[in-house]
Parts: C-alpha cells; sequence; structure tokens
C-alpha cells in the first residue's frame, strides 16, 4: 500500500513535470557545438596520426602529439604502447615520460596480463581499478600511477595483432559506443602507421647496409650516367682521386681519350668493357658494366676501377726474378763446364809462355790466348757471382762494387757498340745496408736502357755516364748513383708511366716493360727511389737514391 | 507535496490580440511559419487574419488545414511533412484545441523525427520543439498554455496524451473576438470544458496552491458568464470573461492535471467523433458525486466559487449543492445529458472503462478508483 502510494507521488510529480523543464535550443546548441568539436578534434588526431608517419616522427613524439589533442575531448593523462616482438609483448613507448612505472623494453608475461589477454581476444577491454585488487600485473602500475580506468585496444594491421595502446584516466571515466569507435579508429591508424613505419626502416637499414657495402670496397666504384657523369661514387675513389666527383666527366677524371670512352663503348655494345689504364703512375683495371631498368633499358654504367698497381709489381718481380733465375742456372752451368777447359789452356799457355823469350813472335800469340783466356775467366766468375740468386740477404755493401760487376760483365758488350763508358765512381762512397745482387740488377736495367736509347739513334759520339756520389738531401744521407746518356730521351707524356710494369716503347721481343718497375721496386724495398729526367732527343738521366748506412 | 512548479507561455491577452501572431513569430526569430488550422476557423476566417498579419511582418509562411476534429496521427505525419518540405522554422497553431494539439505534435516530429506515438507519455520530448504561437478560437481546451498534446492513434483507436514541458507554446495569443463566430452550442459545450477543468485541477491530487487561485477564478467566471455567452454572439464583457475563464482554467490544469472526467472522455473521444466537451458535461457530475468523498471541502469551496450560500451546511451538502449546481447550469445551456443520447453504444462502455483506467489524467483524480467502478460511473451517465 506504500509503496502504491509512493508509485502515485512520484507519477504526479512526473505529470506536473517539477523534475523536467523546457528543452533549450541554447543547450541544444552548446551540445551540438561541443560534439562537433570533439568530432573535429577526433578527425585531426586521426589526421595527424597519418601525417606523422610521413615527416617522420618519432613514435615518442607522435604519442605525445596525440594525447595532447585527446586531452582536449576525454580524460586521458597516459599512453603507452607494447609492441609484439617474437611472440614477446614489450612494452616500447609511454607518455608522459614521468609516468614510466616498468622500464622501456620490459617484456610483459603472459600470466595475469590484462595487455595478453587483449592480444589473444582482439577485443577491446575497458577497465575500472579497484583500489585493494591485484588480478592483473598490470593493475599495480595503474595503482601506483593513480590511474583509474583504462581503455586497451589491440593494434591490427592486415589481420595481423601487433600490439596494444593502454588509454589511462585518473577519472572512472565512461565512453559510449561513439567513443569507442573513435577509438578504434585511431588505432587501426596508429597501427598502420607503426607497420608502415616498421617496414620503412628496414628498408631504411638495408639500404644503408647497401650503401655503406658499397662504401667500404676497397676497389673504386663510381655510378656513371650515359653522358658519362659521375653520379656516385664510394669511398675508394674519393680516397684516389680526392675531392668532390659529383658529375664530373669520367673520361676526364681518367685522363681516357674521349674517343676510346668505356661509355660509348658499352652504349654501343650493351657489353662490359675490361680495360687497363694508367693513371698518376698507377696502373688501374678497369671494368665497366650496363646498369638496366625493369625494362631492360640501360639508363647507367657502373665502373670498377682496381688500383693493381702493386700487384703488377710483385708479379714482374717474380717474372723477372724467374728469368733471372733460369739465366744463372743456365750460366753457372756453362761456366762450370767453360771453366776445366779454360784451366786447361791457360795452364797450357802459361807452361807454353816459359819456353820462348819475351821477344819472340810466338811469346805474343801466346800472352793473346793467355790473356784472352784470363778475360774469359773473370767473365766466368763474375757470371757466377751474379747469377747466386739464392741469397738475397741484405748485408753491408758499396753500390760502386755493384757497378763494377755489372760492367764487367756487359761493359765489353756496350763498347763494341761504339758506345763510350764513362765512369766516375766516388771511390769514398759510403756504404749502403742492402743486397748487391739486386742493386746490381738495377745498374745492369738502367745500363741496357741507356745502351738501347742510343742504339736507335745515330750520332757521332755515343756516350754513357755512370756517376756515384754521396749527397745529403733534408737532412738525410742518400747514396746515389746516376746514369745519363745523350740518347733519344722520353716523350713528355710518357714520363708518367714508364715505371709502369709492363710498360715499353720497344719491339715485341726486345722488351718486355718490366725492367724499370722492378729496378723501382727493389729501390723501394731499400728504401730510396728512382727519378728521372729526360728530354726528348737529347738523353736521359735515371737517378737511384738509396739511403747511407746508419 | 512539498515542491511544486507552475510553468506558463508568454500570453498576449485582449481583444484584437490576434494580429499580433505575425509580429509575435518575428520575435521568436522566424523567418518561415507552417499555420496549422482545420476547416471550420478557416471558414469562419481567422485563417486569413493570421496570414495577413504574417504577410503584414513579411514572414514567408504555409497553411496546414487538414486537421479534424480530434486530431489523427496521420494528419500530424502530414502537416510535418510540410513542415519539413518548405523548410519552415516556426508553427502557429490557430482554432480549437484540435488544432493547437496537432500543431504541438507537427513541431514535435519536426524537430525529433520518428512517429508521434514514440512520444506517448511523459517527457519523451529529447530535442527542443522550433517556437510555437498559438492563437485559440474556441475558449476551452486550454491547450494554448498546457503541456499537453493529445493526439488520436488510428490503430489502436485510443486518444494518446503526450506529456512534455516542451510542448508549452512559447506565446499564447487569446483574443476573446476570436469567440464571437462561435455557435450557441460550441460555445455551451467548451465552457463546460472549462468548468471540468477548473473543479478537476482544484480537486486534483497535485493542486497548489498557484493553480488553486487560477481555478477559482475560472470556476466564479463560468458561473457568472457562461449562460449569457451561450445565450449571446456578440455580448462582448461575457465572451471576453470565457475567454479569461478558459485561459486561466489551462493554466490550473496544466499545473495541477485532471482527473476521471478527462481520463473517461479522452476514452469515450478516442471512439466516437464526438465534441470533447460535450462528453464532459455528461459525465462531469457522475464523477464529482463519486469524487466527493475523496475532498468535501474543496468541493464545498467550489459551491462558493459559484456564488451559492453554504452557511450552515456541511461540508459534503455544500459539496452535492454544487453538483446539482452543475446539473442546473448544463441543463440551463442546452448541453447532451446521456451518453446515449450521443451514440454512445452500451457494449463499449468495458473498453472504455479499461481505456480510461489507464490515462494518465486518471493519475490526479483525488478518489482512488477501479475499473469497475468507472464502468459503473459510464452505466450511470448511459
Ligand atoms: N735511357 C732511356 N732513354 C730513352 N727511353 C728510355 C730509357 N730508359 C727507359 N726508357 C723508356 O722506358 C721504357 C721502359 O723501360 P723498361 O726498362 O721498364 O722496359 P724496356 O726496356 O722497354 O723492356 P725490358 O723489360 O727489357 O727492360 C722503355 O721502353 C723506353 O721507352
Ligand atoms: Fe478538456
Ligand atoms: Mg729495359
Amino acid at each position: 500500500m506504500v509503496n502504491k502510494m509512493n508509485d502515485r507521488q512520484q507519477l504526479i510529480s512526473l505529470l506536473t513535470g517539477v523534475q523536467s523543464s523546457k528543452k533549450s535550443y541554447y543547450t541544444e546548441l552548446k551540445k551540438m557545438v561541443i560534439e562537433l568539436k570533439k568530432k573535429n578534434m577526433q578527425l585531426e588526431i586521426i589526421n595527424d596520426i597519418t601525417k606523422s608517419f610521413n615527416i617522420d616522427m618519432s613514435m615518442d613524439e607522435m604519442l605525445k602529439n596525440s594525447i595532447d589533442k585527446l586531452k582536449t575531448i576525454f580524460p586521458v593523462e597516459r599512453i603507452s604502447l607494447s609492441l609484439c616482438e617474437n611472440h614477446k609483448l614489450v612494452l616500447t613507448n609511454v607518455y608522459p615520460a614521468h609516468s614510466l612505472y616498468f622500464p622501456i623494453g620490459f617484456v610483459l608475461p603472459k600470466e595475469r596480463s590484462l595487455y595478453w589477454q587483449v592480444i589473444q581476444s582482439l577485443e577491446k577491454i575497458f577497465y575500472q581499478i579497484e583500489e585493494d585488487e591485484d588480478l592483473y600485473v598490470e593493475v599495480a602500475v595503474y595503482n601506483a600511477l593513480g590511474i583509474r580506468s583504462v581503455l586497451l585496444i589491440p593494434l591490427i594491421s592486415k589481420g595481423k595483432v601487433i600490439g596494444v595502446l593502454s588509454i589511462g584516466s585518473k577519472e572512472k571515466v565512461v565512453y559510449d559506443e561513439d567513443d569507442l569507435s573513435f577509438f578504434q579508429q585511431f588505432c587501426d591508424q596508429l597501427a598502420v602507421c607503426i607497420e608502415n613505419a616498421r617496414l620503412y626502416n628496414e628498408v631504411l637499414t638495408s639500404k644503408k647496409e647497401w650503401e655503406e657495402t658499397f662504401r667500404a670496397v676497397s676497389e673504386m666504384i663510381f655510378l656513371i650516367d650515359l653522358e658519362g657523369n659521375v653520379l656516385r661514387y664510394n669511398d675508394a675513389a674519393n680516397e684516389f682521386f680526392q675531392g668532390d666527383l659529383y658529375k664530373k666527366d669520367i673520361c676526364k677524371l681518367l685522363s681516357i681519350n674521349p674517343k676510346e670512352s668505356p661509355i660509348v663503348e658499352i652504349l654501343e655494345t650493351k657489353k662490359p668493357v675490361h680495360r687497363r689504364i694508367h693513371i698518376q703512375q698507377r696502373v688501374c683495371e678497369l671494368r665497366s658494366y650496363p646498369v638496366l631498368n625493369e625494362k631492360q633499358n640501360m639508363y647507367a654504367v657502373i665502373m670498377y676501377l682496381n688500383d693493381i698497381t702493386e700487384k703488377l709489381q710483385i708479379e714482374a718481380q717474380l717474372v723477372q726474378s724467374g728469368k733471372l733465375a733460369a739465366i744463372g742456372e743456365m750460366a753457372a752451368g756453362i761456366a762450370h763446364e767453360l771453366n776445366n777447359p779454360l784451366t786447361a789452356i791457360l795452364g797450357n799457355a802459361q807452361l807454353l809462355l816459359r819456353s820462348f823469350s819475351k821477344d819472340d813472335r810466338i811469346y805474343k800469340l801466346l800472352f793473346d790466348i793467355y790473356s784472352c783466356g784470363k778475360r774469359c775467366k773473370t767473365i766466368i766468375q763474375n757470371l757466377l757471382t751474379f747469377s747466386r740468386q739464392d741469397e738475397y740477404r741484405f748485408e753491408d755493401c758499396s753500390i760502386n762494387d755493384a757497378v763494377e760487376q755489372v760492367l764487367g760483365l756487359i761493359g765489353d758488350q756496350i763498347c763494341k757498340q761504339n758506345i763510350i763508358i764513362q765512369k766516375r765512381l766516388d771511390v769514398s762512397i759510403e756504404l749502403i745496408e742492402g743486397n748487391v745482387q739486386q742493386i746490381s740488377q738495377i745498374v745492369l736495367n738502367l745500363l741496357i736502357n741507356a745502351k738501347d736509347a742510343l742504339e736507335e739513334i745515330d750520332i757521332p759520339e755515343k756516350i754513357i755516364v755512370i756517376e756515384t756520389k754521396s749527397i745529403v738531401e733534408a737532412g738525410e744521407h742518400w747514396v746515389v748513383l746516376s746514369v745519363r746518356d745523350n740518347g733519344k730521351g722520353i716523350e713528355e707524356q710518357y714520363l708518367q708511366e714508364i715505371f709502369n710494369p709492363f710498360f715499353t716503347t720497344k719491339r715485341p721481343g726486345k722488351g718486355t716493360g718490366l725492367g724499370l718497375s722492378v729496378s723501382l721496386g727493389i729501390a723501394e724495398a731499400h728504401g730510396g727511389t728512382i727519378e728521372v729526367v729526360s728530354e726528348l732527343g737529347k738523353g736521359s738521366e735515371f737517378i737511384l737514391k738509396l739511403p747511407k748506412k746508419k | 507535496m512539498n515542491i511544486h512548479k507552475f510553468v506558463m507561455p508568454e500570453v498576449i491577452f485582449g481583444n484584437g490580440s490576434i494580429h499580433q501572431v505575425g509580429e509575435s513569430c518575428l520575435r521568436l526569430g522566424a523567418t518561415n511559419v507552417l499555420i496549422v488550422s482545420d476547416p471550420g476557423v478557416t471558414e469562419a476566417g481567422w485563417l486569413d487574419v493570421v496570414i495577413k498579419s504574417c504577410r503584414q511582418v513579411g514572414l514567408k509562411y504555409t497553411t496546414f488545414c487538414d486537421v479534424t476534429i480530434n486530431p489523427k496521427d496521420e494528419e500530424v505525419k502530414k502537416g510535418c511533412e510540410a513542415y519539413l518540405e518548405n523548410e519552415c522554422d516556426a508553427i502557429i497553431g490557430i482554432g480549437g484545441g484540435s488544432s493547437i494539439d496537432a500543431a504541438k505534435a507537427v513541431a514535435i516530429l519536426a524537430t525529433n523525427g520518428g512517429q508521434i506515438h514514440e512520444y506517448e507519455g511523459v517527457d519523451k520530448i529529447q530535442l527542443p520543439l522550433p517556437p510555437q504561437v498559438m492563437v485559440p478560437t474556441t475558449a476551452g481546451s486550454g491547450s494554448e498554455v498546457s503541456q499537453f498534446s493529445v493526439i488520436v492513434n488510428t490503430k489502436e483507436k485510443k486518444k494518446m496524451t503526450i506529456i512534455s514541458r516542451s510542448l508549452i507554446p512559447d506565446i499564447a495569443i487569446i483574443d476573446p473576438e476570436t469567440l464571437s463566430t462561435k455557435s450557441a452550442h460550441l460555445t455551451a459545450s467548451t465552457g463546460l470544458d472549462v468548468l471540468t477543468h477548473g473543479i478537476e485541477a482544484y480537486v486534483s491530487l497535485a493542486a497548489t496552491p498557484l493553480t488553486d487561485v487560477q481555478a477559482q477564478n475560472a470556476i466564479s467566471l463560468v458561473g457568472k458568464y457562461l449562460r449569457p455567452s451561450v445565450a449571446s454572439k456578440i455580448n462582448q464583457e461575457a465572451k471576453t470573461n470565457m475567454a479569461m475563464a478558459s485561459l486561466q482554467a489551462g493554466l490550473a490544469f496544466s499545473n495541477a492535471i485532471l482527473g476521471a472526467v478527462h481520463a473517461m472522455s479522452h476514452a469515450v473521444g478516442g471512439r466516437y467523433p464526438l465534441l470533447h466537451g460535450d462528453i464532459n458535461s455528461i459525465l462531469l457530475p457522475h464523477v464529482m458525486e463519486f469524487n466527493l468523498l475523496a475532498n468535501p471541502k474543496k468541493f464545498a469551496d467550489i459551491a462558493c466559487f459559484l456564488g451559492m450560500d453554504t452557511r450552515g451546511m456541511s461540508y459534503m451538502e455544500a459539496g452535492r449543492k454544487t453538483i446539482e449546481y452543475v446539473k442546473q447550469l448544463a441543463e440551463d445551456i442546452g448541453v447532451p445529458q446521456r451518453l446515449s443520447d450521443i451514440g454512445v453504444k452500451q457494449e463499449e462502455i468495458r473498453k472504455m472503462s479499461l481505456v480510461a483506467f489507464h490515462d494518465a489524467c486518471m493519475i490526479t483524480n483525488p478518489r482512488d478508483i477501479t475499473v469497475e467502478e468507472i464502468e459503473g460511473i459510464f452505466r450511470k451517465a448511459w
């Protein structure tokens, strides 16, 4: 009965409208404006996320931006992002930073985890936190931070769950359908962005890796457009040529005659080009390949340049020492074979000499036999010494000895060609530390080159001057050997190249182009150099400088 | 009830006030009004007056005059279509209770959408309604000041009562001159409706001192001026006072709600196209007899308001005198006395009783009532 009474009272107050008022357009308008503002802000947030990926904003900045905007329409105090990495759920970002509880990189356990529940169910969870509960691991965080309600949303990209976003509020909020669908949209967009950012980074990393590989290769690499301009180049190229090579003409750079441009050749043949070229006293191996686009059209050329000077020098040395070893071996054999008959000839001649008086005509003839035999023996002796290839030991030696040895070997031969050898040896020359055999080899090469240079021309007086002396340069003591001829001289354009292995102007069979290259190699091994001064038609001077013995 | 509330629209009262309708709309920010009316009012020329007033202030307008007596849900729907199609932004209702109730219902649908039956009951309206200016021409329904709109549900054959604060018009313009075109019968019928409003509001469970004043005034005025008003179309004094009575009774019942007479009358009106006042005048004395027990003092008060000398009488005696007075008045002005006279079928009494039992107006009836008791009253009045 009492209840009925109350019912009736309630009905009456309803009827008379004590609790209701006429609806006003002002409040309605206000509601609508707020609603519109909210919708606008929501759009702006979604828009921002999409944009921020493009301008390469970091995830932290993106979250900060979003939360600042979210705050104007929802009571949001904290956002945290956890992402799936190899079947683990890892806390990756928290904003604001001071609301950190677990450290970034914390791996969320699967048991009693709200986040995991979201990942597994793929459903949003709205959770109100009660003060004295600890059902889930995350609740401790929220209690510590004073968060009273959280909205957890799975981030799903292309049907795959990639993480969870947690939106925390310090009050017990209520979200309606519209709000939830906005948050879902927000998260969908976020998921796409995170996924994009990940892919973008992957591409970037692999691109970087390639670039670093490209840069680190010790061969020079150029990417060249079809006009022959350098588009890209690696560190090795930069180091070799020094300076900015971008848009430089490759032919000029490599001192190649534009008519022989490898780019032109590739354009014509569409096939790789291999060449050996000489740049700045270096020998380089050049390989160019066409670069094709998807339609198989060539749009650029990739060029490798490999400085093979050192390699060639070593090769040349090997070749020459091989050659010498063979000659040496043969010479030793011959010398040995000749030694016995010569001993017999000399012995017999000596015996016969005693039987004749010095005025006798026969004595003169016999003495000729004897002295020629003696000379033969000396030559053989020299040959044997020179061909002793086994010991390349460094020891104190005189550069004069090397000269004498070589002259003993080929001096007469040169003189026979109407060439005068003027020997100006400094008798008090300083000793050097080195191998006399090797130094002799240099002298031999220089002498032969001088002889060759004189052979080809017709002048009244062919002279080779061999000079040794000690000098002091920049506080260093040097021993200098100079071989000067008044032969044909060297064309200026070749001056850079004559020390390159296999560079020769001589006809095949005569020169191999190894002499100077090997000589320079030996000089450098002794801590010295070979310099050249030459004038075409006037003659050349080769100067070997070696440091004096310490 | 310790806490109460009294609401009413802006009211403009007086001869010739109808000409202010256009300007009133303008004041509310209207630019294009829908005028809801019925053929009778149109014929009497009042619609033209309203149109002229709108034209004068440069208001665009659209008319919707297809409202019938006891307005139907379908008419409301059509009215709403007219409102939306013509991009109206305010509503004028001119005519009797039917036109004004219909205008209010159109206003509901115009901004809230949906079907009118969705708003049946208390406080179902969510969004504000367009500005409404109401011009009553019958002095009876009180709808121009009330928070009620009664619309017939054609499918279920019943009157739906919609109650909401938002249904209180923004401006009510009461021009006694409009009453001059009413027939004697219509004057009598609406006059008794006014009396019913006064009495039911006065004895209502929701009555407050504020409504009591209005009810008392309305009852006295009816006692003095209904007879002369029925007697003459041109008795200005009687018309003006009846218009005031109608307004005050409207204010009273709009805030104190009604009782069993209206609950039962709605049940009858849902089935028969009868004048609301006619049905009320038949039921009023029978319901008063039933209710007397609930509040003899208040019924005795009414005798005083009607100018009777009740000295030496008990409240019950004075109350009975009031009932006799009402019966006499009805007889004097020639309104129907029995339900059977106006064509109500006896077989339908049971069904109508059930409907009346659930009518919202029954809630404030001073005496508890059962379906059987309602049936008993119906039979007495048949
Ligand atoms: N004294 C010189 N005068 C003129 N040209 C010289 C002289 N010495 C060297 N050259 C030039 O330098 C080139 C390279 O000399 P190098 O000794 O390296 O090779 P080569 O003499 O041609 O062959 P080989 O391997 O038999 O010595 C020669 O072909 C010659 O053109
Ligand atoms: Fe009424
Ligand atoms: Mg040579």
